[in-house]
């Protein structure tokens, strides 16, 4: 699968890399909303991860963008959250919008096993 | 028998007059003697009756000619036309009867909050209306007082989730990298160099927390005023020279140029707290701008006081941030934006101790672009107590 991952924190960033590595998933992965949507148009992944607060363009907003894109329809997006989002999205997030959801903190382990769950192909 | 019928006639009416007197006696009694305001006023809204306890209410005298008054004399003028218009309602019939709440006010000065009653009522001589007050400023008074602390907890209260909120984020984005990269090192068959560059980080992340945590301590601290200042004489542009050398052997590379006031008087201060508020700004200046980038750390004097100026060449802080920048736990867009990792109650800890000092602090956009925050401190203590106490809205001592 190819899989767009989006975070601002440059630690999270340097876990999610590490993590990758090896995995039969190609990855790329930007620290903004905006340039996530930019590099989805023209890389066209099969799944975006993203981290909810961000500067210009947060998670839940890129989710909206993408559901707004024809082009972007058959993306599916997964969550990122710390803090209390993850509770407090319940309102602002229409079910169905999300392919799933991941908590931070969180392991290479746990992210490879969200991934691998959306894998057709696994 | 015309005699007799005459006599029983004369006392019948005698009867009545008797009936008739006593009831007005009791009704005058209950007018008299009622702790609620009462008066009648023609249509045309001159008084035309008011009891003892309305004339105690308006401060008028026992033996005032209430009909000279008006009630547009007695309404508050910002409630005037609301009183107006509910009284043209009564006497069109568009109601029965009307109850406000509004300002009444006294003939010779002053107003209080009255609870308005009235309705419209027909009497042999005319139609007028007849209207109880009631006074209710000590309510009113009691009802601010719970609106203001009910608006008081509810902004806590924000400020509470918040609190949860920001730290919640801030350790678990720390723990992801904790609990991550030592879970790489466990599973995955690492080179030594990327096995000490994963500790490193780790090391790093749970730095992070402990500094969260000190500096959320220590603001709880300072916000609860548990920290007495120990005062020296303290030399600002020494202070500042010695600060600002941590800066220059930081790895952001950025550079520190400093700009002391040469005629700079001492202040009484605590050293190591205003040591704090300086490493902080400069801590916040890097954070703000490119790596490189200069920093000007400038001292003057002004009236009775000194003035530190930290301004950063990034790009600055948006208008709507500039008055809560110094507020804790606050996630502004510049805070998000920020790729340096920090606690984000530095500022809100500046902003503490300079209080403590009797002094200021903020923030501005500095010409030609960067954000500058500025801290003005008075010279000696006692000026600064004084500040403190002004700030607190008590009156301090006359030096």
């Amino acid at each position: 699968m190819r899989v767009l991952f989006c975070e601002d924190e440059p630690t999270v960033r340097k876990l999610i890399e590490l993590s990758m590595r090896g995995t039969r998933h190609e990855c790329r992965v930007v620290a903004d909303g905006v340039e996530a949507l930019e590099l989805m148009r023209r890389w066209q992944p099969d799944v975006v991860v993203t981290d909810v607060v961000m500067p210009h363009l947060g998670g839940v907003e890129l989710a909206a963008a993408v559901r707004a894109d024809p082009d972007l329809r058959d993306v599916r997006v997964v969550l990122m959250t710390a803090s209390m989002d993850g509770e407090s999205l319940e309102g602002t997030v229409p079910p169905g919008w999300l392919a799933g959801r991941l908590r931070k903190p969180f392991g290479p382990a746990a992210l490879r096993d969200l991934l691998d769950s959306l894998d057709p192909n696994a | 028998m015309a005699d007799t019928d005459t006599d029983t006639l004369t006392r019948r009416v005698r009867t009545l007059e008797l009936a008739l007197r006593e009831t007005r006696q009791h009704l005058r009694t209950v007018f008299d003697s009622s702790p609620l305001g009462i008066f009648t006023a023609g249509l045309d809204g001159r008084l035309l009756t008011a009891n003892p306890a309305l004339e105690r209410m308006l401060g008028l005298e026992p033996d005032h000619e209430v009909t000279r008054y008006f009630v547009d004399d007695l309404v508050h003028p910002d409630d005037l036309d609301a009183v107006l218009a509910a009284l043209r309602r009564l006497e069109a019939g568009e109601a029965e009867r009307l109850a406000i709440e509004k300002r009444c006010r006294r003939p010779a000065g002053g107003c209080f909050w009255a609870r308005l009653t009235a309705s419209v009522v027909t009497t042999e001589e005319a139609r007028c209306f007849i209207a109880m007050v009631e006074d209710i400023d000590e309510r009113r008074k009691v009802d601010a007082a719970m609106e203001s602390i009910t608006a008081r907890m509810e902004s806590l209260n924000r400020a509470k989730s918040a609190l949860v909120a920001s730290v919640s984020h801030e350790f678990r984005t720390a723990l992801t990298g904790i609990q991550g990269f030592s879970e790489l090192m466990r599973d995955q068959q690492l080179e030594p160099g990327e096995v000490r560059e994963l500790a490193a980080d780790i090391n790093s992340e749970a730095r992070r927390l402990a500094r969260l945590i000190d500096d959320m301590l220590d603001l709880d601290r300072l916000e609860s005023s548990g920290v007495p200042l120990r005062r020296q004489r303290v030399d600002v542009n020494r202070l500042l020279e010695s600060t600002s050398d941590r800066v220059r052997r930081n790895v952001t590379g950025h550079r520190v140029e400093l700009r002391p006031a040469g005629d700079l008087p001492a202040v009484e201060a605590d050293l190591d707290r205003l040591t704090q508020v300086v490493s902080n700004l400069l801590s916040n200046a890097v954070k703000y701008s490119p790596a490189g980038s200069l920093i000007e750390l400038a001292s003057r004097p002004f009236e009775d006081g000194v003035r530190v100026t930290v301004r950063d060449h990034g790009p600055g802080i948006p208008p709507a941030d500039l008055e809560r920048v110094f507020d804790p736990y606050t996630r502004l867009e510049r805070e998000i934006r920020s790729q340096v990792a920090g606690t984000g109650l530095g500022l809100a800890i500046v902003r503490e101790i300079v209080r403590m000092h009797g002094g200021r602090v903020w923030a501005e956009n500095a010409p030609g672009g960067g954000a500058a925050l500025i801290v003005e401190l008075p010279v000696s203590a006692a000026a600064q107590e004084r500040e403190s106490d002004l700030e607190k809205g008590s009156a301090g001592p006359v030096l």
